[in-house]
């Protein structure tokens, strides 16, 4: 590996040898366990690779990746996809902006609601998921019965097609709200207080200071945070897994859903590297603005 | 900062107050439902007496209900089980890998080190198709090695050691290697103690994404005795016949242990949410 490099024929020192001997364990798992799936997700992409049936696999070329360019549930999962991160973001952002502005003041006792808020992000999601869908059920449903006694509904909530993403929009932001708010709250305490007793002293008003100095104040983290909510919202799986198995009419049905459906309950492991790979692609597209963008507002 | 009259702390108190109730009502209604039983969470439903707590003779019969229907603690004794397994094993090796990043010279160290910020962006979910066919290939599959050999090394986990060691003042190291100590025992009996937040930190980020794994576990395990604690609940939703008591009572149960590892261990996990700032 490291051919026409003098140093690597010296002996190696006992340092030398501790160093290796401390890297090795991590090194050797994570050749394993993380960089051979990578590549074989790359190589199996090309296949038609099929765990119960090993000693059929074929090189195919690039007839999985043409497949999924006609495959009407696969686009659909992309677009679905997009929609609940193009929904969610906004919303999750402004939600933990906003809790972060609530809690962000001297009272006694205010690390009990920041507590409050922040509870719900420990919480597994298919705790949420189970706990949501009773809130949603169309029967006998928490949100259905209170409204129901105002007159309202019933909804269908998660068995209508049109509404079904946005309520896992909805408890998606509210269980991961909570983790950005930290991010946040750590953003304002560091915005020196001398700006805003100058802009007092100008007779600015509170609005006006949240404007000029807040918002601005925040700007690095709200952009870090957003390109942080996108990479994990591309994520999506266990709601739709847990509520509505993707439907209803695959309006749920999300790409890493339909990863894990093609490749682990269907065994077309080929097919499923290579909508996996596509994923990758959009994902690594995503954390390269990302880096490019955190990197370039660091140097401001 | 002004001091605040008393009415504009009490609106202030007040207006908080009400916001959490808000945030929280699905916590507080899973909580207080979790000790009523179906007819009476259907007779509250529709009014505000849904949140309010009713209690029946025999507080936790949902508890001994939902116990006596699906193996949760067996499944939540699998769990901790396991996680214990990777959080001793992951703290040994990711720290071990972030000294010798820190301060060891060896070759390819650069190479390597390149090689680990690289494959620290790569989706879970892109490798786990093929990781699952390694797992099935060498034995493994329903196995608790399934979930604990994967789970270990973790190139973000290194990286925060490495960036904790890099902050320890190497004078202290210099004594002890003078002293002739080897850089095993400098690690353990020097680095080690010092950097004990850092190990309480991944502590607790480990503990809480590993218990609340689902899809992995999924993946590998199909034996209902080998279950973890969120496959167990996940079948708890699907069996029939649905009675909302019970699942509440289980959804209560598997939310105590993260919530007392995080309350306990609150500043060590925030600390990790400001250093690792992503999570799903």
């Amino acid at each position: 590996m490291h051919t026409g490099n003098p140093v690597q024929h010296k002996k190696l020192s006992k340092e030398n040898w501790t160093g290796l001997a401390f890297i090795a364990p991590a090194v050797i798992l994570l050749f394993i366990f993380l960089l051979i799936p990578f590549l074989l997700t790359i190589g199996n992409s090309f296949t038609n690779y099929n765990i119960l049936k090993p000693g059929a696999t074929q090189f195919v070329g690039l007839k999985n990746f043409i497949k999924l360019t006609r495959d009407t549930v696969f686009m659909k999962s992309i677009v679905n996809t997009f929609v609940f991160v193009i929904l969610v973001v906004p919303l999750q952002v402004c939600l933990a902006l906003g809790l972060a502005l609530l809690i962000n003041r001297k009272l006694k006792g205010i690390s009990i609601y920041r507590l409050a808020f922040f509870a719900p992000t420990v919480l597994s999601l298919v705790v949420v998921s189970i706990l949501w869908s009773y809130i949603y059920n169309p029967n006998n449903g928490l949100l259905n019965s209170l409204l129901g006694s105002m007159g309202l509904g019933p909804f269908k909530f998660l068995n209508n097609p049109k509404t079904a993403m946005l309520c896992i929009v909805v408890l998606s932001a509210w269980q991961g709200c909570g983790f950005q708010m930290m991010i946040f709250l750590s953003g304002l305490q560091d915005i020196p207080a001398y700006l805003y007793e100058a802009a007092r002293v100008d007779g600015a008003t509170r609005f006006q200071q949240f404007l000029n100095i807040t918002l601005p104040g925040l700007n690095h983290i709200a952009v870090f945070v957003s390109l942080n909510i996108v990479v994990s919202a591309f994520q999506l799986i266990i709601q739709p897994m847990m509520m509505t198995a993707g439907g209803p009419q695959n309006a749920t049905m999300t790409i890493v859903y339909e990863i894990y459906q093609t490749g682990f309950k269907y065994n077309q492991m080929g097919y499923g590297s290579a909508m996996a790979l596509v994923f990758t692609v959009m994902v690594l597209t995503i954390t390269l603005i990302q880096n490019k963008i955190t990197s370039k507002s660091n140097e401001d | 900062m002004k001091k605040m009259s008393l009415s504009g702390k009490i609106l202030m108190y007040g207006m908080l107050t009400v916001i959490a109730l808000i945030f929280m009502f699905p916590l507080i209604w899973m909580l207080v439902s979790s000790f009523k039983d179906d007819a009476g969470i259907f007779s509250d439903i529709t009014s505000l007496k849904a949140f309010l707590p009713s209690f029946q003779p025999q507080v936790f019969f949902n508890y001994q209900q939902v116990l006596g229907r699906i193996p949760l603690m067996r499944a939540m004794l699998n769990s901790f089980s396991y996680i214990l397994v990777v959080i001793v094993l992951g703290l040994i090796v990711n720290s071990m890998a972030g000294y010798a990043f820190a301060r060891l010279k060896f070759p390819g160290k650069n190479l390597i080190f390149s090689l680990l910020l690289a494959v620290m962006v790569i989706p879970a979910q892109t490798v786990m198709l093929p990781q699952f066919s390694i797992i099935y290939k060498m034995g493994l599959s329903n196995s608790y090695l399934a979930l604990i050999l994967p789970a270990i090394a973790s190139p973000m986990y290194i990286f925060l050691f490495r960036q904790n060691f890099l902050g320890i003042p190497e004078s202290i190291e210099e004594a002890a290697k003078l002293d002739g100590a080897s850089a095993l025992r400098i690690f353990f009996q020097l680095i080690m103690p010092l950097a004990k937040p850092i190990y309480a930190t991944v502590t607790i980020l480990v503990f809480i994404a590993l218990w609340n794994d689902f899809v992995w576990p999924v993946m590998v395990i199909s034996d209902t005795a080998k279950q973890t604690i969120q496959m167990a609940l996940s079948s708890l939703f699907s069996i029939s016949p649905v009675n909302y008591g019970n699942v509440m009572a289980g959804l209560t149960i598997v939310t105590i242990p993260v919530l007392v590892i995080f309350l306990s261990l609150q500043k060590y996990y925030v600390a990790g949410v400001a250093s690792t700032g992503a999570k799903n």
